[in-house]
């Protein structure tokens, strides 16, 4: 029973994580057609900045929340105006720019903040007692948090006018543009959403982790792996796709070893590419 | 015919490099202005800082009381970001462009293992004070000619620091404290591959009984599952194994998941600024260190302090090293008054030097390894407030052991 727990918690904690990630990753993919290398980048400045706001100035965390995913949407914004509006459908372009600021990124970390990790205080003191297994209020608080950023994503694209024209351009953008949708308007939102979404996954996850250059890498592919699983473009692909390997790579690390979760999403990914190309909730290709 | 003049140039331009290459230390002593080290380690890590700081400090003091034989000592600084392809990259700046005599520092063995190679092409003798692995000095054994060049003056991990492992587990953990039912929780790195396995061996064979053994992967980052296996097997105490992978989200892990006791070696948590670094959470872990604020010779207490009054942090485990090091070699040099690495390495086989971590110094001459002796690696305890106490062995300790503030005997 506590196995099934260790594995029911920790996964959950990590599937809320990887959908937090990936549906940033891919939002902006169904949008916007960009492959973003720099979504991990985003991901790894909210830890720094929650360092920076909570550790370094002391600042209530509440308002250092807010700052933090502010400041990360904004650098996604920027980001989008700057470095990709210019050339947006050349896709090698793309790539390689969006590949050289996750580069940046890392560098600026390493030269202000040094090579070590930074701990992030937990937001939240405390504990639960699920059977025995202990489930600290921080690990509560990122699974919370996780789920609540989703579920307002979802009803923000499905209920409100602003929302629906992302929907819009996501599906057409030509019968957009006769709606009187602009769309680099909403290319520019949803990069800041996208990025923000990444740095909440960041600032969390830090008090757990660490924040240290070089950790952008690790959300890339784990959210290259969720929407190959879930389907390019697809949030509820991404949704269902981050819990399954969450539970999965827990259940192989806590009942094989923690060597081989990473085999998971590697070997889910050949599979889903030989057995069905357009993932789990994927649109077939045209 | 210019086929064979270009064949002429080639052995011209292969003699001179040669020549280049045998001429880029060894060089003549009494023509000879300074006296230059090459210092190498990772800039940006407390290990690579601590090899640097502590070079710095053992020059400083050779030329404040007159250099050898009136030459000053010029110390030169390499960065090899711990990776072993800029580590050779950073060995042959000092060699060739700094024209160093000799080589000092180094912390991961991969690097050592990458530099080595080069020391009998260069003919330039290293002494490495922050590299474990037997797999050096072992080459020295098996090809005696060709790696003679390499020194280490630290505590090899295959052998002796896993017997120091397993006495401290079994005279401590098993006999003092009464635990019997251990885990094993070691990176998957080179330093590690011998050890891990000796030290579950030599505590099967005292009757304890190993219930969790896992090497990880370095990249690994969430070890809550593997805190969560190692209770669910009704472990008693965590014997970590920690150098190169990411000992922050470890430490965390291991509070959050209030897991057994954990003490053994964590290389991060030597440094003084891992209580900061992990927000208190190493509250309790224990770590070996190879130097601590405690006798170990009449040297090491003020060799700490002006430590940390020089550079404002406690010393990490490769200062010690690397500041006897530098005395070792200084010491070669000016009994021998010469800078051919014949000299220096027949010299180094015969030494016996007082150091701030060992009364008598000295290398096997098959192996130049340390030689084993009365080499100590005090175990030392996170307590409240952030205070590193050690607590064995006892006639070194400066306090008791602490549970965790979760464990209940």
């Amino acid at each position: 029973m506590t196995t099934f727990l260790d594995i029911l918690v920790l996964g959950t904690l990590w599937g809320s994580i990887y959908a937090l990630i990936s549906v940033g990753f891919t939002l902006i993919f169904g949008v916007a057609g960009v492959i973003n290398l720099a979504h991990g980048a985003f991901y790894m400045l909210g830890a720094y900045l929650a360092y920076t706001f909570i550790g370094v100035l002391e600042l209530p965390v509440i308002l250092s929340a807010a700052m933090a995913i502010g400041g990360t949407a904004f650098v996604g914004m920027v980001v989008d105006r700057v470095c990709i509006k210019p050339m947006r459908q050349n896709h090698a372009y793309v790539l390689l720019i969006t590949l050289a600021l996750a580069l940046l990124f890392q560098e600026l970390m390493y030269v202000f903040f040094g090579p070590h990790g930074k701990a992030v205080q937990d937001f939240l003191k405390g504990e639960i007692l699920l059977g025995n297994v202990r489930v600290t209020y921080q690990k509560v608080l990122t699974m919370l948090a996780s789920w609540i950023s989703v579920g307002a994503l979802w009803a923000f694209i499905k209920k409100t006018k602003t929302g629906k024209s992302i929907d819009a351009v996501a599906q057409n953008v030509e019968a957009a543009v006769l709606m009187g949708i602009q769309p680099e308007r909403v290319y520019l939102m949803t990069m800041g959403i996208s990025a923000a979404l990444a740095g909440t996954a960041g600032m969390l996850i830090s008090p757990i982790l660490e924040a240290v250059p070089g950790m952008w890498a690790f959300p890339l592919f784990k959210a290259f792996a969720v929407v190959i699983i879930g389907g390019l473009g697809s949030v509820e692909g991404a949704v269902l796709a981050a819990m399954l390997l969450g539970y999965s790579e827990t259940a192989v690390s806590r009942l094989v070893s923690a060597n081989y979760p990473d085999m998971v999403y590697l070997v889910a990914i050949i599979l889903i590419l030989v057995l069905r190309p357009r993932g789990l909730m994927g649109k077939r290709a045209q | 015919m210019k086929g064979k003049r270009t064949f002429i140039l080639a052995v011209i331009f292969s003699l001179a490099w040669g020549i280049q290459l045998s001429q880029a230390a060894n060089r003549d002593f009494d023509k000879a202005d300074t006296i230059r080290i090459g210092s190498l380690g990772p800039v940006q890590l407390p290990q690579g800082q601590g090899i640097h700081n502590a070079a710095k400090m053992a020059v400083d003091e050779i030329n404040e009381a007159g250099g050898i034989h009136g030459k000053k000592v010029q110390l030169f600084i390499g960065d090899t970001e711990g990776k072993p392809e800029k580590g050779i990259t950073a060995m042959k700046k000092l060699v060739l462009e700094d024209k160093v005599d000799v080589l000092i520092g180094c912390y991961s063995s991969g690097v050592a293992l990458a530099i080595q190679p080069y020391l009998s092409q260069y003919k330039v003798v290293y002494m490495a004070t922050g590299t474990a692995s037997i797999d050096l000095t072992n080459n020295v054994k098996k090809d005696y000619e060709r790696y003679k060049y390499f020194f280490r003056n630290m505590i090899n991990s295959d052998i002796r620091q896993q017997k120091w492992a397993a006495k401290f587990v079994v005279e401590f953990v098993n006999k003092k404290l009464g635990y019997n039912k251990i885990a094993i929780l070691a990176e998957n790195a080179k330093w590690v591959h011998q050890y891990a396995p000796a030290l579950k061996r030599d505590l099967e064979q005292a009757g304890l009984e190993v219930v969790f053994y896992e090497m990880f992967d370095v990249d690994v980052k969430d070890f809550s599952p593997t805190f969560a296996a190692i209770k669910g097997k009704g472990a008693q105490w965590i014997a970590h194994i920690v150098s190169h992978a990411a000992s922050i989200p470890l430490v965390k892990a291991w509070y959050d998941s209030q897991a057994p006791p954990m003490g053994l070696c964590d290389v991060q948590s030597m440094d003084s600024k891992f209580w900061e670094m992990t927000g208190g959470k190493c509250l309790g872990e224990i770590t070996y260190n190879f130097i601590a604020r405690a006798p170990l010779t009449e040297k090491t207490i003020p060799f700490w302090d002006k430590y940390v009054k020089l550079f404002g942090t406690n010393p990490v485990y490769t200062t010690g090293f690397t500041y006897d090091g530098v005395y070792m070699l200084a010491e070669v040099i000016k009994q021998k008054r010469s800078l051919k690495s014949e000299d220096i390495i027949s010299g180094l086989e015969n030494i016996a030097y007082k150091g701030v971590l060992h009364p008598q110094i000295g290398f096997e001459k098959d192996s130049h390894d340390l030689l084993e002796g009365r080499y100590v690696m005090p175990m030392v305890q996170w307590q409240e407030g952030g205070k590193q106490v050690v607590i064995w062995p006892d006639e070194f300790k400066t306090g008791e052991f602490v549970p965790p503030p979760w464990w209940k005997r």
